[in-house]
């Protein structure tokens, strides 16, 4: 078995989180015993027989025990809390169970997942994915100006390419890359496509000249 | 409320309450488990907390199968009342 006190507050702590959620399990059970009763005691409303004596008695015992459930397992949590704490002061922080009561309807409401470190690291992640999004706009702007660069308005055979689809979720990285790449490719192919417009036009010139030159002669 | 009425919420009553036994039976296994992981981690302490902790989770155990139960008993009289309504 682990020794280190590290080890035995982690396993605590991990305890602590599976105890929580049965308390609050235990909790919805007993709303959903009350809720049965509910209807159970509609539907029997002025009956008189020994069944529905018994019906109702047992659901409004199981409502009750669930919350009892409830409660034990939030004490017990309490009790594993104060000895972590005892063994290592203030390793585990204030949770709903510990504080020896059922977690409250704000600790119900708030994701759990926003404490979390993986969490974090996810949120982290989209702010970089938001943050490569924006960078990629401005990408795009400078494609669209290699663009309209290597093609003037009216005299291009070359089509414009499809507008870039953007998939920053996947890997923002990747996509400015190749964002990049297309810009660059755009250039190099404007700077390509002028050179071999002045080429076309030197090999005509060269050829106008060399008719002119055998009319002459 | 008519006998169908009566017997439609009967119906519902029943399934609420044995949804209820069922997530009891969940919250057993994980107490089950977290006392078994409690003794594990914490073995050979006879700390007044780990005592006391080891002892209420065995309580809620058996608390929660006392809800079963009653849940089962309760459903078993619903179930008798019905077939005595026709």
């Amino acid at each position: 078995m682990s020794s280190s006190v590290g080890d035995v507050i982690g396993q605590l702590r991990q305890i602590l989180r599976d105890l929580d959620g049965a308390a609050v399990e235990a909790s919805s059970a007993e709303q959903a015993a009350a809720e049965g009763l509910k209807h159970y005691e509609t539907a029997t409303a002025g009956a008189d027989n020994r069944h529905v004596d018994s019906m109702l008695s047992e659901a409004g015992e199981a409502a009750a025990k669930s919350g009892k459930v409830a409660r034990l397992i939030a004490k017990a949590a309490a009790e594993i809390a104060s000895y972590a704490d005892h063994i290592a002061p203030g390793s585990i922080p204030t949770s709903s169970s510990s504080t020896g009561g059922m977690p409250t309807g704000e600790s119900l409401a708030v994701p759990q997942y926003s404490k979390s470190p993986k969490a974090i690291k996810a949120l982290g992640r989209i702010g970089q994915v938001r943050a490569a999004d924006d960078g990629l706009q401005h990408i795009k702007k400078a494609v669209d100006w290699f663009h309209d660069a290597a093609n003037p308005p009216g005299g291009s055979t070359v089509s414009r390419p499809p507008d870039f689809a953007f998939e920053p979720a996947h890997q923002p990285s990747g996509t400015a890359g190749e964002a990049l790449l297309a810009a660059l490719t755009l250039a190099a192919l404007g700077a390509k496509g002028s050179e071999i417009a002045s080429g076309i036009r030197r090999r005509a010139r060269n050829r106008k000249l060399s008719k002119k030159d055998d009319t002459d002669g | 409320m008519s006998v169908d009425e009566v017997k439609g919420r009967l119906r519902e009553g029943t399934e609420t309450l044995e949804s209820a036994a069922t997530t009891i039976g969940s919250v057993r296994e994980t107490v089950r488990s977290c006392h078994l992981a409690a003794i594990a981690v914490l073995q050979d302490s006879q700390h007044d907390h780990v005592t006391a902790a080891l002892s209420l989770l065995r309580e809620a155990d058996t608390e929660g199968e006392l809800v079963q139960r009653r849940v089962r008993n309760s459903s078993d009289s619903a179930g008798k009342y019905m077939k005595a309504l026709g």
